[in-house]
């Protein structure tokens, strides 16, 4: 509704302009859809450039999630008398902010004020959440990362990766819908706690346009580099309770079943959940306590299964991941011993690209489906060749990971020497083996 | 006028979309260097019968079908339907065609007398693994059996076994 834009300066050099947004039938991009609340498309100048951003007011609360009212249903009123929840989405950056206001204005939080961050006073502790030390003005957020799908048969293949930050806990990102509308499911990833101290002034500048929102914390900042996988690997190797799954496993690879051990940062045994799967089927549940998030699951591969991890194996780590389950992404292992005297643990190195790669092959079983075809098929170069050597196999799951930009890096087992070493495929697509040291 | 820059956009988004689906799509891994088979004798209508039960095979080819990463590949598709003692248990002939996920079975195809097959089991919402097989000797018949996929992983869920159709069964052509 171009016509009923409201063009809004500021002294200097920044300006808005709000483009009310209108219903749009679900043919046409989810982004200009609106279920339940208003919306407006938000033009900023700033001195940059222009930056797009698109508001949801939740003026009628969709879901009963969020909720808000406005004195004013027109416009230029509704954005002087709304009070209640707003989500911003930035079409740059896809990043999604939920702020409360008031009367029109932003209200006072840490975090949203463009002056009100400091880098050197937020702290990122992975996924545990730490309480604020000696000060009473710290306030713990988090940065949370969600995957959005729709439920089928809407599914294939659309999907979203959102950010926003939430007080104290991770919100959905309501206000952003795929083409489902409001059966769009939203699926929590990992998140990082950060605390804002001192002085976190929200701009209040009573123009309802959400301000200078230049402070956002981005949960991609590498303050918190992953632990080389050999350093997480080695480290897990001097677990006695680890050891003592690895080695039941191990022996187990000669039945006909399937076993498994969920594992969580007691290091005790007691806390290691082992699940039997079914004789004569190469299937296998993983029951743990979801209160308690996991450092790792291990299994086995008994003879006619495969060398390798299964695309199975893949979406079980994205699933913990993208449930919240995993206790610290970047020790997380997933570990499996085969029946061929091989044993290989993956890792996520890289969270984005695993998050990316889990979104496309990973989502859902018909995804699972799509990734075993292309690559898992039981023909030379498949990774599931029956016919093939085990470094065959190797080499095609290398590749395949490689191609597809996964974030995991592999070690290899090596039960004689009880050592673990990293693999890659190089350039003219040969394995390359890195022992850890 | 923004009307017209509009509908200008809308038609060049369109258009690009159309270019896309009507190009080549790429060739699938596997075919060691060849062309990888069409195992044509696969499509067609295929039913099997058991007094009043009825397992009902439409097997067709997409030459460009979107996998998830939005590259296009050469498929054959599966649609079944399974009727048991008269009364439909499951069925995904009535999906839309512009539904995504309405096939139920998918396959790369990688020879031409054999196919491993995705399947989508609607009631029990797991997924299996159909080996189909003709033999050119006999190719109005085709043996149809259905294994758990290796590699299956449930979380906190106990393991669903077994699936709502027949797990071996000889199906007939259907002129």
């Amino acid at each position: 509704m171009w016509q009923e834009a409201l063009i809004k300066t500021k002294p200097g050099a920044e300006g808005y302009v709000f483009v009310p947004v209108r219903p749009q039938l679900p043919s046409q991009p989810y982004a200009l859809q609106t279920v339940g609340e208003k919306r407006y498309l938000r033009f900023k100048r700033t001195y940059s450039g222009w930056e797009c951003s698109l508001l949801s007011f939740f003026y009628r609360a969709p879901q009963n999630k969020l909720r808000g009212s406005a004195a004013t249903p027109g416009m230029p009123g509704f954005l002087k008398t709304y009070s209640g929840d707003v989500l911003i989405g930035y079409l740059g950056t896809g990043r999604v902010v939920l702020y409360k206001y008031k009367n029109g204005s932003r209200e006072h939080t840490y975090g949203n004020g463009g002056t009100s961050l400091r880098p050197g006073q937020r702290t990122l502790t992975g996924n545990t959440a730490s309480s604020p030390q000696g000060t009473t003005q710290c306030v713990e957020y988090r940065a949370c990362s969600w995957l959005l799908t729709c439920p089928r048969p809407y599914s294939f293949p659309e999907f979203q990766i959102v950010h926003n930050d939430g007080e104290g806990t991770c919100i959905e990102p309501w206000g952003t819908t795929l083409s489902c509308g409001t059966e769009t499911v939203y699926h929590l990833g990992a998140w990082n706690t950060y605390r804002l101290c001192d002085g976190g002034e929200g701009d209040g500048d009573g123009d309802g346009d959400g301000g200078d929102d230049n402070g956002d914390i981005d949960p991609d900042d590498d303050n918190n580099p992953p632990l080389p996988p050999c350093e997480g690997m080695n480290a897990q190797n001097q677990i006695p309770a680890f050891k003592a799954a690895q080695n039941e496993l191990i022996a187990k690879t000669s039945g006909n079943a399937e076993y498994s051990y969920a594992f969580n940062d007691k290091h005790d045994f007691s806390t290691y959940v082992g699940t039997p799967g079914i004789p004569g089927k190469p299937v296998v549940s993983m029951i743990y306590d979801k209160s308690i998030p996991l450092d790792g699951i291990s299994h086995n591969h008994y003879v006619e299964c495969l060398d390798v991890h299964s695309g199975g194996d893949l979406k079980a780590m994205f699933d913990i991941m993208k449930d919240g389950h995993m206790r610290d992404d970047k020790a997380f292992t997933s570990s499996l011993f085969t029946q061929n005297g091989v044993d290989y643990s993956i890792m996520i190195t890289n969270y984005n690209q695993f998050l990316n790669f889990g979104s496309i092959w990973l989502h859902d079983v018909d995804a699972v489906i799509s990734l075993e075809n292309l690559y898992y098929y039981d023909r030379p170069g498949g990774i599931g060749y029956k016919n093939s050597a085990v470094s065959a196999s190797e080499k095609a799951f290398l590749s395949m990971l490689d191609q597809n930009g996964a974030g995991i890096t592999i070690l290899k087992h090596d039960r004689a020497a009880d050592t673990w070493t990293t693999l890659s495929v190089n350039d003219q697509n040969e394995v390359v083996s890195t022992p850890c040291l | 006028m923004k009307n017209i820059l509009l509908l200008t956009l809308v038609l060049v988004l369109s258009t690009n979309s159309l270019a896309q689906r009507n190009s080549a799509a790429k060739a699938a891994p596997g075919g060691g260097g060849q062309a990888l088979p069409l195992a044509s004798a696969f499509l067609g209508t295929w039913e099997w019968h058991s007094g009043t039960d009825v397992f009902r095979l439409v097997l067709t080819r997409d030459t460009s079908y979107p996998f998830p990463n939005g590259v296009l590949y050469s498929v054959i598709l599966g649609r079944h339907s399974y009727v048991k003692n008269g009364v439909v248990i499951e069925e995904t002939f009535t999906k839309s065609p512009n539904t995504p996920q309405a096939w139920s079975l998918l396959t790369i195809p990688r020879e031409e007398w054999r196919l491993f097959m995705g399947f989508m089991d609607q009631k029990k919402d797991k997924r299996g693994k159909a080996e189909i097989i003709i033999d050119p000797a006999t190719p109005n018949q085709m043996s149809f059996s259905l294994k758990e996929p290796t590699g299956t992983v449930s979380l906190n869920t106990e393991y669903v076994r077994g699936f709502t159709v027949p797990t071996t069964m000889t199906l007939t052509r259907v002129p």
